[in-house]
Protein backbone atom coordinates (compact mmCIF):
# COMPACT_ATOMS: atom_id res chain seq x y z
CA UNK A 1 0.00 0.00 0.00
CA UNK A 2 0.98 3.10 -0.53
CA UNK A 3 2.34 5.44 2.02
CA UNK A 4 0.99 9.11 1.08
CA UNK A 5 3.27 10.49 3.81
CA UNK A 6 6.54 9.64 2.95
CA UNK A 7 5.86 9.50 -0.85
CA UNK A 8 4.67 13.44 -0.55
CA UNK A 9 7.54 14.41 1.51
CA UNK A 10 9.93 12.73 -1.07
CA UNK A 11 7.51 14.47 -3.69
CA UNK A 12 8.59 17.80 -2.47
CA UNK A 13 12.33 17.50 -1.10
CA UNK A 14 13.39 16.83 -4.98
CA UNK A 15 11.13 19.85 -6.03
CA UNK A 16 13.39 22.67 -6.88
CA UNK A 17 11.00 25.70 -6.32
CA UNK A 18 10.27 24.17 -2.91
CA UNK A 19 13.78 23.56 -2.21
CA UNK A 20 14.57 26.70 -2.97
CA UNK A 21 12.38 28.18 -0.44
CA UNK A 22 12.97 25.62 2.43
CA UNK A 23 15.92 23.70 1.71
CA UNK A 24 15.56 20.13 3.64
CA UNK A 25 12.98 21.90 5.58
CA UNK A 26 9.63 19.21 4.59
CA UNK A 27 8.41 17.24 7.42
CA UNK A 28 5.63 14.79 6.84
CA UNK A 29 3.45 13.83 9.79
CA UNK A 30 4.23 16.18 11.75
CA UNK A 31 1.67 18.97 13.70
CA UNK A 32 4.74 21.27 14.78
CA UNK A 33 8.31 21.59 13.56
CA UNK A 34 10.36 19.27 14.67
CA UNK A 35 12.64 19.64 18.08
CA UNK A 36 15.41 21.96 17.34
CA UNK A 37 13.53 24.60 14.88
CA UNK A 38 15.16 27.90 14.61
CA UNK A 39 12.16 30.63 15.07
CA UNK A 40 11.97 32.62 11.61
CA UNK A 41 13.16 29.84 9.58
CA UNK A 42 10.96 28.43 6.73
CA UNK A 43 10.03 25.35 6.53
CA UNK A 44 6.83 23.23 5.64
CA UNK A 45 5.42 20.60 8.41
CA UNK A 46 2.30 18.31 7.19
CA UNK A 47 0.12 15.59 8.19
CA UNK A 48 -3.33 14.15 6.98
CA UNK A 49 -6.89 14.65 8.65
CA UNK A 50 -7.97 11.94 7.02
CA UNK A 51 -9.76 10.41 4.29
CA UNK A 52 -11.26 7.38 3.00
CA UNK A 53 -10.89 4.18 0.01
CA UNK A 54 -12.63 4.71 -2.67
CA UNK A 55 -15.82 1.45 -2.66
CA UNK A 56 -13.12 -0.36 -4.70
CA UNK A 57 -10.05 0.34 -2.47
CA UNK A 58 -8.46 1.11 -5.38
CA UNK A 59 -8.16 5.10 -4.87
CA UNK A 60 -7.27 7.20 -1.08
CA UNK A 61 -9.13 10.00 -1.02
CA UNK A 62 -7.01 11.92 1.98
CA UNK A 63 -6.85 15.34 2.94
CA UNK A 64 -3.39 17.08 4.79
CA UNK A 65 -2.95 20.11 6.81
CA UNK A 66 0.55 21.76 5.62
CA UNK A 67 2.20 24.58 7.47
CA UNK A 68 4.12 26.93 5.87
CA UNK A 69 6.43 28.25 8.31
CA UNK A 70 8.32 32.07 7.69
CA UNK A 71 10.21 34.49 9.47
CA UNK A 72 6.63 37.14 9.32
CA UNK A 73 3.75 36.45 8.41
CA UNK A 74 3.89 37.06 4.51
CA UNK A 75 6.47 35.16 4.14
CA UNK A 76 5.17 32.32 5.34
CA UNK A 77 2.30 32.93 3.15
CA UNK A 78 5.14 33.36 0.31
CA UNK A 79 5.94 29.68 1.28
CA UNK A 80 2.54 28.55 1.19
CA UNK A 81 1.99 29.99 -2.24
CA UNK A 82 5.30 27.83 -3.90
CA UNK A 83 3.66 25.13 -2.09
CA UNK A 84 0.15 25.35 -3.60
CA UNK A 85 2.38 26.69 -7.41
CA UNK A 86 4.01 22.85 -6.78
CA UNK A 87 1.21 20.72 -5.83
CA UNK A 88 -2.21 22.52 -7.39
CA UNK A 89 -3.72 20.50 -10.37
CA UNK A 90 -0.14 18.07 -10.28
CA UNK A 91 0.00 14.22 -10.90
CA UNK A 92 2.71 12.02 -10.43
CA UNK A 93 3.71 8.16 -9.58
CA UNK A 94 0.99 7.13 -7.57
CA UNK A 95 -0.60 10.55 -7.06
CA UNK A 96 -3.42 11.47 -9.10
CA UNK A 97 -4.14 14.67 -7.91
CA UNK A 98 -3.75 17.31 -5.49
CA UNK A 99 -6.52 20.00 -5.20
CA UNK A 100 -6.48 22.93 -2.70
CA UNK A 101 -9.08 22.87 -0.24
CA UNK A 102 -8.85 25.77 2.13
CA UNK A 103 -5.97 28.40 0.81
CA UNK A 104 -3.57 30.11 3.62
CA UNK A 105 -4.28 31.71 6.52
CA UNK A 106 -1.25 33.41 8.06
CA UNK A 107 -1.26 32.75 11.85
CA UNK A 108 1.02 32.44 15.03
CA UNK A 109 1.75 29.29 17.05
CA UNK A 110 0.15 30.19 20.20
CA UNK A 111 2.59 31.15 22.77
CA UNK A 112 5.44 31.86 20.78
CA UNK A 113 6.86 34.11 17.93
CA UNK A 114 6.56 31.43 15.12
CA UNK A 115 4.33 32.54 12.15
CA UNK A 116 2.93 29.57 9.50
CA UNK A 117 0.32 29.60 6.86
CA UNK A 118 -2.39 26.77 7.24
CA UNK A 119 -3.52 25.50 4.04
CA UNK A 120 -5.31 22.25 2.80
CA UNK A 121 -4.81 19.71 0.22
CA UNK A 122 -7.44 17.45 -0.77
CA UNK A 123 -5.01 14.32 -2.20
CA UNK A 124 -5.61 11.26 -4.49
CA UNK A 125 -3.45 8.32 -4.14
CA UNK A 126 -3.66 5.00 -5.82
CA UNK A 127 -4.11 2.99 -2.58
CA UNK A 128 -1.76 0.02 -4.14
CA UNK A 129 -4.29 -2.30 -2.42
CA UNK A 130 -4.74 -5.89 -3.48
CA UNK A 131 -7.88 -5.23 -5.27
CA UNK B 1 -60.22 18.57 -25.18
CA UNK B 2 -58.84 17.71 -21.77
CA UNK B 3 -60.52 18.61 -18.92
CA UNK B 4 -57.42 18.17 -16.31
CA UNK B 5 -55.69 21.27 -15.28
CA UNK B 6 -52.15 21.77 -13.54
CA UNK B 7 -51.62 24.55 -11.77
CA UNK B 8 -47.87 25.19 -11.26
CA UNK B 9 -47.25 27.71 -8.10
CA UNK B 10 -44.00 28.32 -9.60
CA UNK B 11 -43.05 30.80 -6.46
CA UNK B 12 -44.55 28.61 -3.75
CA UNK B 13 -42.61 25.60 -5.10
CA UNK B 14 -39.71 27.39 -5.09
CA UNK B 15 -40.18 28.30 -1.53
CA UNK B 16 -40.50 24.63 -0.42
CA UNK B 17 -37.10 23.31 -2.02
CA UNK B 18 -35.41 26.09 -0.13
CA UNK B 19 -37.44 25.05 2.73
CA UNK B 20 -36.36 21.58 2.45
CA UNK B 21 -32.48 22.06 1.66
CA UNK B 22 -32.07 24.25 4.31
CA UNK B 23 -33.85 21.80 6.90
CA UNK B 24 -31.68 19.30 4.85
CA UNK B 25 -28.38 21.39 5.24
CA UNK B 26 -29.29 22.19 9.09
CA UNK B 27 -29.96 18.70 9.75
CA UNK B 28 -26.21 17.83 7.86
CA UNK B 29 -24.52 20.20 9.77
CA UNK B 30 -26.27 19.08 13.28
CA UNK B 31 -25.35 15.80 12.30
CA UNK B 32 -21.47 16.87 11.91
CA UNK B 33 -21.22 19.12 15.29
CA UNK B 34 -22.48 15.93 17.35
CA UNK B 35 -20.07 13.80 15.43
CA UNK B 36 -17.38 15.97 16.46
CA UNK B 37 -18.09 17.09 20.05
CA UNK B 38 -17.20 13.71 20.97
CA UNK B 39 -13.51 13.98 19.62
CA UNK B 40 -12.76 17.39 20.70
CA UNK B 41 -9.59 17.18 22.45
CA UNK B 42 -10.67 18.44 26.11
CA UNK B 43 -8.92 20.73 28.29
CA UNK B 44 -11.46 22.92 30.20
CA UNK B 45 -14.21 22.09 27.65
CA UNK B 46 -14.30 25.38 26.22
CA UNK B 47 -13.86 24.26 23.07
CA UNK B 48 -15.92 21.24 23.03
CA UNK B 49 -18.66 23.68 24.36
CA UNK B 50 -18.54 26.19 21.17
CA UNK B 51 -19.78 23.94 18.88
CA UNK B 52 -22.72 25.76 16.71
CA UNK B 53 -24.63 25.74 13.66
CA UNK B 54 -25.71 28.87 11.71
CA UNK B 55 -28.36 28.31 9.35
CA UNK B 56 -31.46 29.96 7.35
CA UNK B 57 -33.27 28.51 10.13
CA UNK B 58 -31.38 28.47 13.22
CA UNK B 59 -28.69 30.81 14.29
CA UNK B 60 -26.81 28.46 17.01
CA UNK B 61 -24.05 30.49 17.47
CA UNK B 62 -23.07 32.76 20.26
CA UNK B 63 -19.96 34.87 21.80
CA UNK B 64 -18.95 33.63 24.93
CA UNK B 65 -16.24 34.12 27.34
CA UNK B 66 -15.39 32.31 30.20
CA UNK B 67 -12.30 32.33 33.14
CA UNK B 68 -11.18 29.20 33.61
CA UNK B 69 -8.38 26.77 34.75
CA UNK B 70 -6.32 24.80 32.00
CA UNK B 71 -5.39 20.97 33.58
CA UNK B 72 -2.20 21.64 35.04
CA UNK B 73 -3.04 25.20 36.29
CA UNK B 74 -4.28 26.74 39.25
CA UNK B 75 -4.83 30.07 37.98
CA UNK B 76 -7.20 31.17 35.78
CA UNK B 77 -7.36 32.00 31.74
CA UNK B 78 -9.90 33.87 29.70
CA UNK B 79 -11.42 32.07 26.99
CA UNK B 80 -13.39 33.64 24.30
CA UNK B 81 -14.91 32.81 21.11
CA UNK B 82 -14.65 34.66 18.10
CA UNK B 83 -16.85 37.28 17.86
CA UNK B 84 -19.54 36.75 14.99
CA UNK B 85 -19.84 33.92 12.98
CA UNK B 86 -19.12 33.82 8.66
CA UNK B 87 -20.75 36.15 7.28
CA UNK B 88 -22.62 34.67 5.01
CA UNK B 89 -26.23 33.48 4.20
CA UNK B 90 -25.15 29.59 4.03
CA UNK B 91 -24.93 26.91 6.69
CA UNK B 92 -21.84 26.66 8.82
CA UNK B 93 -20.68 24.17 11.43
CA UNK B 94 -18.11 24.90 13.64
CA UNK B 95 -16.52 25.83 16.61
CA UNK B 96 -15.91 29.60 17.71
CA UNK B 97 -13.35 29.39 20.30
CA UNK B 98 -10.98 31.82 19.26
CA UNK B 99 -7.93 28.70 19.19
CA UNK B 100 -10.53 26.07 17.40
CA UNK B 101 -8.02 26.46 14.12
CA UNK B 102 -4.90 25.39 16.41
CA UNK B 103 -6.72 22.06 17.74
CA UNK B 104 -8.38 21.11 14.64
CA UNK B 105 -4.77 21.78 12.81
CA UNK B 106 -2.92 19.81 15.28
CA UNK B 107 -5.71 16.90 16.58
CA UNK B 108 -8.53 16.73 13.54
CA UNK B 109 -12.30 16.81 15.12
CA UNK B 110 -13.97 18.05 12.45
CA UNK B 111 -13.13 17.15 9.63
CA UNK B 112 -13.47 13.65 10.68
CA UNK B 113 -16.73 14.45 11.53
CA UNK B 114 -17.66 15.87 8.19
CA UNK B 115 -15.98 12.40 6.45
CA UNK B 116 -18.38 10.74 8.58
CA UNK B 117 -21.59 12.41 8.01
CA UNK B 118 -20.79 12.34 4.39
CA UNK B 119 -21.42 8.50 4.08
CA UNK B 120 -24.59 9.09 5.74
CA UNK B 121 -25.95 11.95 3.56
CA UNK B 122 -28.52 10.10 1.42
CA UNK B 123 -30.86 9.41 4.69
CA UNK B 124 -30.50 12.97 5.98
CA UNK B 125 -32.13 14.57 2.49
CA UNK B 126 -34.34 11.82 2.11
CA UNK B 127 -35.68 12.40 6.10
CA UNK B 128 -36.00 16.15 5.23
CA UNK B 129 -37.69 15.93 1.74
CA UNK B 130 -40.27 13.57 2.96
CA UNK B 131 -41.07 16.15 6.00
CA UNK B 132 -41.54 18.90 3.18
CA UNK B 133 -42.97 17.13 0.32
CA UNK B 134 -45.09 14.30 2.23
Amino acid sequence: MVNPIAWLTNYLLTNGAIAAQVGAGVYGGLADPPIGYQPGSKLIVFNTRGGQFSYDNVWLFDSYGFKCYGPTPAISYDVHQTLIEQLQGKHSGPMFSAEIQATGVPLQQPGVDWWFSLCYFAITFKSGLEV
Amino acid sequence: MSDITVNWFENDFNLRVDAASDQALYEIAAQILAEAIPNVPRDTGFLANSGYVNSPINEGFQHQSSKRSPRGSKSKRLYETVDKPPQTDQTVVGFAANYAIYVESRTPFLYPAMLSVQGKIGGTIEEAGRANFG
